[in-house]
């Protein structure tokens, strides 16, 4: 349990990554989610209760093993801005009691697109660059297990599909990853599971599949059809006794009691309407998140 | 231990007191070759002693200073949470650095310092051989100075602007004080054991140089050991940003 200045951050937190998965942490700002990473890697003191990680007691008995086994890039990539990218690397290497050849500098800087870039000063890198290079400490020494907090924060399009590609890589080399992230679209795509805290508590857990059918339920069937049959579509689904709400750029969402979606593409086609397109219509995260931890009594600013 | 040599290698605040160190050296030689080595280690007190006692403090607060100012100690706990390992390895780097540039540059003012006096009197190994070990002294007790400031005030510039303020102000207050409080400041305590070992009969103001006593040690071990201890529990203490 943490608490910062009478108020509780944390309380009674359980969190678990199977191995080899990416796991997301979301929570709204102010949710403990910075905090538990920093308690789990012993940078910020709990007042009471225990953390482990990687099966250690935080500041017990195989704490520092189980800290050297795991890569951290905690609010963007904290690097010795007068150092070259290898040196920063090299630094943390020696601080791990690696050698560079042990650490595998050149095939993470190779992995991180940095190996062209490896003399240039940290300062001088790009933001995305600091974050390609903040991931490759990270991964120095084979972790077990990698802790990203906010790994894509302040990159352009471009620069999250590269950091995001990078991530979902790394279970294939049995790497198990935690990302921490606000933007949610993000987490949907690059993690397995998800775990959703609110205020300090854990408020839902599972894989990202669960996650998204426990909120959201059976969202029905989006349909496309031309912009002249949409009004038609309309009132035949709605005539067959399914629930038509129409959506922007001439789609139809349906709900409804039906098996499966071939069943709104025979009653159409039977009026001789053919969709174009026909989707399940799965919730989003965006809507679980805010199903989960919006406050309804928080006062409207 | 081996990733603060690293440090010291890629950044550039060591480098650049060290550029400074051999700049004031080729001046101290210049300056020999020109007025001569003056009395006993005076060429290489002025031209090593000062500026590796100011590096000192520099280097002293930069080795623990550089990880506030980079915001980098977080990363370096994720490599090795244990706080007090991390203050002893850069104790131990900074001590050797300290009293190894200490030690060279004046060992070798002795033969390049000698060549620059040639035709005039040579320089007095013995005293400078004093001289020398009564800087490393010196620069030890800045360097830690620097170090304590340092972890005290988690910041590089804060470090080296509360031990000059340490050793300019406070220090000299103290040192000012009646009632036998005055024997509890560090610097004439430091500034004793130094003119002793350097076999001065005056100090820098001119004064005779007393006979050094237990409780100069004693004060400036004291001094060290509370500043470095108040420090060090700052940063056992402190979340890490």
């Amino acid at each position: 349990m943490q608490e910062v200045r009478k108020t509780q951050a944390l309380s009674d937190l359980s969190l678990s990554v199977p191995e080899g998965s990416v796991c997301g942490l979301l929570g709204p700002n102010g949710s403990g989610k910075t905090t538990a990473i920093r308690i789990l890697l012993g940078l910020t003191r709990a007042n009471s209760g225990n953390a482990e990680l990687l099966g250690a007691k935080v500041g017990g008995h195989g704490f520092t093993n189980a800290v050297r086994q795991t890569g951290s890039l905690i609010e963007g990539p904290a690097l010795y801005g007068r150092a070259t990218a290898r040196q920063n690397m090299v630094i943390q290497a020696r601080a791990r009691g690696l050698s560079s050849e042990e650490a595998g500098i050149d095939r993470l800087l190779k992995l991180g697109g940095l190996s062209d870039r490896a003399d240039t000063n940290a300062r001088g890198c790009s933001l995305v660059m600091r974050q390609r290079l903040g991931l490759a400490i990270a991964l120095i020494g084979n972790p077990k297990m990698v802790i990203l907090d906010e790994p894509t924060n302040g990159l352009d399009p471009s620069g999250i599909v590269e950091i995001r590609g990078l991530i979902k890589s790394l279970p294939q080399s049995g790497v198990t990853v935690l990302v921490s992230s606000h933007l949610l679209s993000e987490v949907q795509l690059m993690c397995d599971r998800a775990t959703i805290i609110n205020h300090g508590s854990v408020v839902a857990d599972g894989t990202m599949e669960e996650i998204l059918q426990r909120a959201g339920g059976d969202g029905g069937y989006v349909i496309r059809v031309t912009p002249d049959e949409v009004n038609k579509a309309y009132a035949i689904l709605s005539e067959v006794g399914l629930t038509v709400y129409q959506m922007p750029g001439g789609e139809l969402s349906v709900q409804g009691p039906m098996d499966d979606g071939s069943q709104i593409n025979l009653v159409l086609a039977d009026s001789g309407i053919y969709v174009s397109e026909l989707r399940r219509n799965l919730p989003d995260l965006e809507r679980v998140f805010m199903s989960l931890t919006h406050d309804p009594n928080a006062p409207v600013t | 231990m081996r990733a603060e040599f690293w440090k010291i290698r890629s950044m550039p605040t060591p480098m650049w007191c060290l550029v400074a160190l051999l700049i004031c050296f080729v001046l101290g030689f210049a300056s020999v070759l020109h007025w001569g080595p003056g009395e006993g280690s005076d060429a290489a007190d002025l031209a090593v002693g000062l500026p590796t006692m100011i590096a000192s403090i520099v280097f002293g607060v930069w080795i623990f200073g550089v990880e506030f100012g980079q915001k980098t100690l977080r990363q370096v706990l994720t490599a090795d949470p244990r706080r007090g390992r991390l203050i002893l390895n850069k104790l131990v780097v900074m001590v050797v650095f300290v009293a190894g540039i200490t030690a060279l540059l004046y060992l070798l003012s002795f033969p390049l310092y000698n060549l620059a006096s040639t035709g005039q009197e040579s320089i007095d190994a013995d005293a400078l051989a004093r001289a020398g070990l009564a800087a490393v002294i010196l620069n030890l007790a800045y360097a830690l100075l620097g170090f304590a400031f340092a972890l005290i005030t988690a910041s590089m510039a804060g470090g080296i602007t509360m031990a000059l303020v340490f050793i300019f102000v406070i220090d000299t207050v103290v040192s000012i004080l009646p009632w036998g409080l005055d024997d509890y400041a560090m610097g004439p305590a430091l500034g004793s054991i130094a003119d002793n070992v350097a076999g001065h009969q005056t100090d820098f103001v001119g004064d005779a140089v007393s006979q050094v006593s237990t409780q100069d040690y004693v004060v400036v071990i004291v001094w060290l050991v509370v500043l470095i201890g108040l420090g060090s529990l700052r940063l056992f203490r402190s979340e890490v940003k």
